[in-house]
Order: C-alpha cells, then structure tokens, then sequence
C-alpha cells in the first residue's frame, strides 16, 4: 500500500501555511493595521482554505487563493468598520507590526528610520495603493500576478503602483520638512 | 527620498512577520482544524479523477453588479439565504443522490451563471455545468452508485445543458464572428468530450470479465447524451462556416475579413489543440484508474480508525456507523480491485486487513440490518466477509442507510 491520499493533502496544506503564513500575515496587517485581528484574519483566511480543500474544490493556484481569501475577508472587515480606525503611532505600529530593521545588520541608521517611517506612513495611503505596493514590493508579486488577485487589468495595477509610489514619496516629503 | 529608496524600504517590509510563538498557535489551530474536518470522500476522488485540472477560484465580483433577469431573482435570493446558513457552500461537491445536491444545481449554479454577461463567458458557464454533471456521473460510477434513476437524470440534464450549450455557441456567431463560433464549438466540444472518455473508461474498468468491454446502460444513456451534444455542435460549425462561404477552395474573404484558408487553418488548429487534450487525459486517467481502489480501500481504513476513536470515546453508535461504512468503503474498494484486474491485482486490496476489538460494547450489525446487502456484517467486516460482497455492492452502495458523505 503507498500513502495515504488523505494523509499527503493535509501535509500539503500544513506545508503551504508554513510558506506563506508570514505573507498573509503581511497582507492582512498592512490593510487593517491591527496586529490582533491581522492574526485572526490570517487564521480565517487558511481555515476557510482548508474548507475549500477538504470540500473538494479544485486550487491550482493555493498561493492565489490564500490571497484572494484574505482580500475578501480584509474587504469585509473593511465593511464592518466602515471607516479605519485611528492611525497609529509610529511607537505603536513599530511594537505591533513587530517592523525592527535593528535586527537587520545594516548600519545605516537613516534607513532604519524611513523604515518605520514608511510603515507609519502605509495607514495614511489609499487603501487600494498599500495595497499595490505590498504585494509588488513586499510580497515580490509581478503586476499580472497582481492584476489576476485584484481583477483588475496590469495596467490598473501599473498606474496604482506608480501612483502609490508617488503618493508614498509625498508623505515622506512632507514629514522631512 | 527618491523613489527607488521607498522601493527599497518597502522591500524592507517583508521582515514583518509572526513571532514563532504566534506561528505555532496558528499551526496548532490548523492542525485541530484538519483532524476535526479531515477531507472528504468526494474531495479525494475528485482529485484523483481530475488530476488538478480545472480552475475555479474564490472570485469577489469587483465590478458593479450587473443586471439580472428576473427568473434568476428567486435563485439569488435563496442563494443569499443559503449562503448566510453556509448551505450552498456545503452543497458545492455534492453528487444526485445526496441531500444538498439540488441546491447545487438548483440554487448555485443558475444564481453563478447569472455573472456570466458576454456570449462567450456563458459558453464557459454552460460547458462547465455539462462538465460537471459528466464529473458527477464519473464520481458515481466509482462508487457503483450510478442507478438507472440517477442515470436517466444525469442522462437528461447533459442533453438539456448541451441544448443551453449549442444555443449560447450560437450566439457567439451572430455577429458572424466565425473564430469566435468555431473556437466555442471546438473547445466545448474537446472539454466535454474528453470527460465523456473518462466516464466510459472508468465504467469499462468497472466491468466484470464476463461482461467484456461493454458499456453500462446507465453509462450509455449519459454517452449518449453527450454524444448528441458535440454532434449538434459540430452541425452547427458546419452550418455557420457553410453559410459564410467557407468553401475550402474559394479564394474570397469573409464578412469578417478572414479567408477561408485561415478560418480552416484556426479550426483545424484547435481540433489539434482539443485532440491533445484527450490523449492527455486518456493518459492521466489511466494512472489515475489503476489508484482508484487502492485508494477506496485506503479509505475504508480510515473509517475503521475513526469507529475505533469513536469505540474509546464510549460513543457506541458513532463507532457503529463508522464500521458500517468501513465495510461498504471495502466492499467497494473490493468491486473495484476485481473489475480492474487488468489494471491491478486484487490482493493487493486482500492486503488490508481490518482488526476490530473485540468489544463486548460494539453493537451487533447484524441486528437491524438487512444482511443481504453486504453492510450487515459492518461491526465484522473480515477478509473472507468482504470477499463475499464481491457482486453486490453495486446495490449495497444504493441501499446503504448512511451514505458516506
């Protein structure tokens, strides 16, 4: 007898969150920015999968499909909330979002300090530019990959991104003044 | 700061991530997950039969809502119903016979195919309910479950749906746009021909040596029914490129600015396409067949260590049922290894052996049971008792009070 059909799709599963449990974790908390419930959300998003697996649905693409199950639980909360919820301080979100480049063995303090800048700076963009940005930067998504999560065309996904970017650039801006 | 240096701090953003301790709570969440709602019958054959083709992907609509007919209102709103009571979900990988089944193709599929606005995404939507009532005669098939009665009805919707399916073809050709029409016919054609070459392999397997190669009655209502389908298709393309003028030896261009020789040229492109697809699946599908009662068997197996659990538990009648359907999972697995003697050889089924405790506590099953349909001997299902099932379990499956689901 070889293996257990049953067996290999829950450690394919059990293998795909150890892959992308910190993706989904990053996608969630750069749109709610609230570690807790990013948390809660990441749970949801590979419970609801686990669901969908285990009811049969064909994934051929679970990588994908975290994604857009994280998108549409991230878009109801969104709806829940109706508006987002005070920004965080800088102090706050570097405690919760756990951002500390002193781990990192780069010296340059200055980079150290746009870091934090810029994940304080993410609660004060456009929703739909975090984002873009997240998954082209953070997540290493290219735009068609992006474009198929979003449905949206890559040429949506190719102006948010260089809007984001500028909008990114102007908050910036406008706190080194 | 210039552009490339937020790039570069964004890309610093992927040091976030959860704390090992927060890792490890959510993995053992999941792990509770998988062992209190491990995968189900259906999701195992599924994969097993289609080997991971097909995509279907939890789509939110991003675009405003389109318009819907209003014959589609009642299947919206129970849709939105069922969906709030998380039935619909549940309803998605049923097969006829099981309770939520006509939800599925009652509730679910005309409220999915309401999001289909274009001609062309309806042909898409159309094939795919024909490939799924196929998938489904497939499913039964395995489990030697289909009956005339869920034939004749799976036999009639495939000619229903085909009937949909030629009309929205037709549809994409009313604007004489013969690729697009040519391709519909083509594809659909290829996608619903290759199932149909699934479901006759997997009926010829599960005959019995005496029986040959012939196909089931029950099978050849639903061939059948296919079969009209790719010819009302291929009628049609002939039809369609006939009134065009595509006569392979005019020189003209059509309406629509193609000649004849790249009309043809496209056409007998996609046949290619499409005839390949076949062979692959033909292939795939032979690897898949030899698994089929290994993997029938294997479940029986798992039935048998959740009655065990259950047996540990003190909860009697869970570990009842659980035997019950262990031995029908290897009466079936049991069927299958001998139909598919070519393919594999029956002892290796015979390998699995099920070893109940002898507990005073275990019901007898073959009280309340009717003994001739092969589940009567659930709470001792034996080496030499599964081989008496042999030839029953086609009406054993049929009859069984607990289905397997």
């Amino acid at each position: 007898m070889t293996q257990n059909p049953h067996n290999d799709i829950a450690q394919e599963f059990l293998a795909a969150y150890e892959q992308y449990a910190d993706a989904i974790f990053r996608h969630c908390l750069f749109r709610v920015f609230d570690r807790d419930r990013a948390q809660e959300l990441t749970q949801d998003t590979f419970l609801r999968t686990w669901e969908a697996i285990r009811e049969g649905k064909e994934i051929h693409n679970l990588r994908a499909w975290l994604y857009r199950v994280a998108n549409n639980l991230v878009i109801d909360e969104a709806r829940r909330r109706k508006v987002r919820g005070p920004t965080a301080s800088l102090d706050t979100l570097r405690e919760e979002t756990g951002f500390d480049p002193g781990e990192d063995n780069r010296p340059e303090l200055e980079a150290r300090l746009e870091g934090q800048k810029v994940v304080a700076l993410l609660a004060k963009l456009d929703a739909p530019y975090v984002e873009v940005l997240t998954l082209r930067y953070v997540e290493e998504l290219d735009p068609r990959e992006i474009a198929e999560l979003l449905d949206v065309t890559s040429n949506v996904v190719s102006v948010r991104i260089h809007r984001g970017l500028k909008q990114l650039k102007a908050l910036l801006d406008n706190q080194s003044r | 700061m210039r552009i490339h240096n937020t790039k570069r701090i964004l890309t610093d953003l992927k040091r976030v991530r959860l704390a090992d301790a927060e890792h490890a709570h959510l993995r053992d969440v999941l792990q509770q997950a998988i062992a209190a709602r491990p995968v189900t019958e259906d999701a195992v054959l599924r994969r097993m039969l289609q080997g991971g083709h097909g995509i279907e992907t939890p789509v939110r609509p991003m675009r405003p809502m389109p318009r819907f007919a209003p014959s589609l209102a009642p299947a919206l709103a129970m849709l939105l119903l069922f969906s709030a009571m998380g039935v619909s979900y549940a309803a998605e990988g049923t097969v006829p016979g099981q309770l939520l089944y006509s939800v599925k193709v009652r509730v679910n599929e005309p409220a999915r195919g309401a999001f289909a606005l274009t001609p062309e995404a309806k042909v898409v939507w159309e094939t795919e309910q024909l490939k799924r009532r196929i998938e489904e005669a497939q499913i039964l098939t395995v489990r030697g479950e289909l009956t005339d009665a869920r034939s004749a009805m799976l036999a009639e919707r495939v000619t229903r749906q085909g009937e949909a399916l030629t009309r929205r073809v037709e549809e994409t050709g009313t604007k004489r746009n013969v690729y697009a029409l040519t391709g519909a016919s083509i594809d659909a054609t290829a996608i619903i021909t290759a199932q149909g070459e699934i479901l006759i392999t997997l009926a010829g397997s599960s005959e019995t040596t005496s029986g040959g190669s012939t196909t089931s009655p029950e099978v050849l209502r639903i061939t059948q029914a296919i079969d009209g389908t790719t010819a009302a298709l291929g009628h049609l393309r002939d039809t369609v490129e006939g009134q065009a003028g595509l006569l392979p030896t005019s020189a003209t261009e059509t309406t629509s600015g193609e000649t004849p020789k790249e009309i043809i040229d496209f056409a007998n492109q996609r046949q290619m396409r499409a005839e390949r697809a076949i062979a692959d699946t033909r292939t795939v599908l032979r690897e898949k067949r030899e698994q089929i009662p290994e993997l029938i068997a294997l479940q029986a197996r798992a039935m048998v260590q959740r009655a065990e659990e259950y047996l540990h538990q003190g909860e009697a009648a869970a570990a009842d049922m659980h035997y019950a359907l262990a031995a029908d999972w290897f009466a079936k697995a049991q069927t299958m290894a001998s139909r598919a003697k070519a393919l594999i050889e029956a002892n290796l089924i015979l390998e699995v052996e099920v070893t109940l405790p002898e507990d005073p506590e275990v019901p007898n099953q073959d009280e309340g049971q009717t003994t001739e349909e092969g589940s009567g001997e659930a709470g001792g299902a034996t080496e030499e008792e599964t081989n008496s099932t042999e030839n029953e379990t086609g009406g054993a499956a049929e009859e069984d009070p607990v289905q397997p689901m």
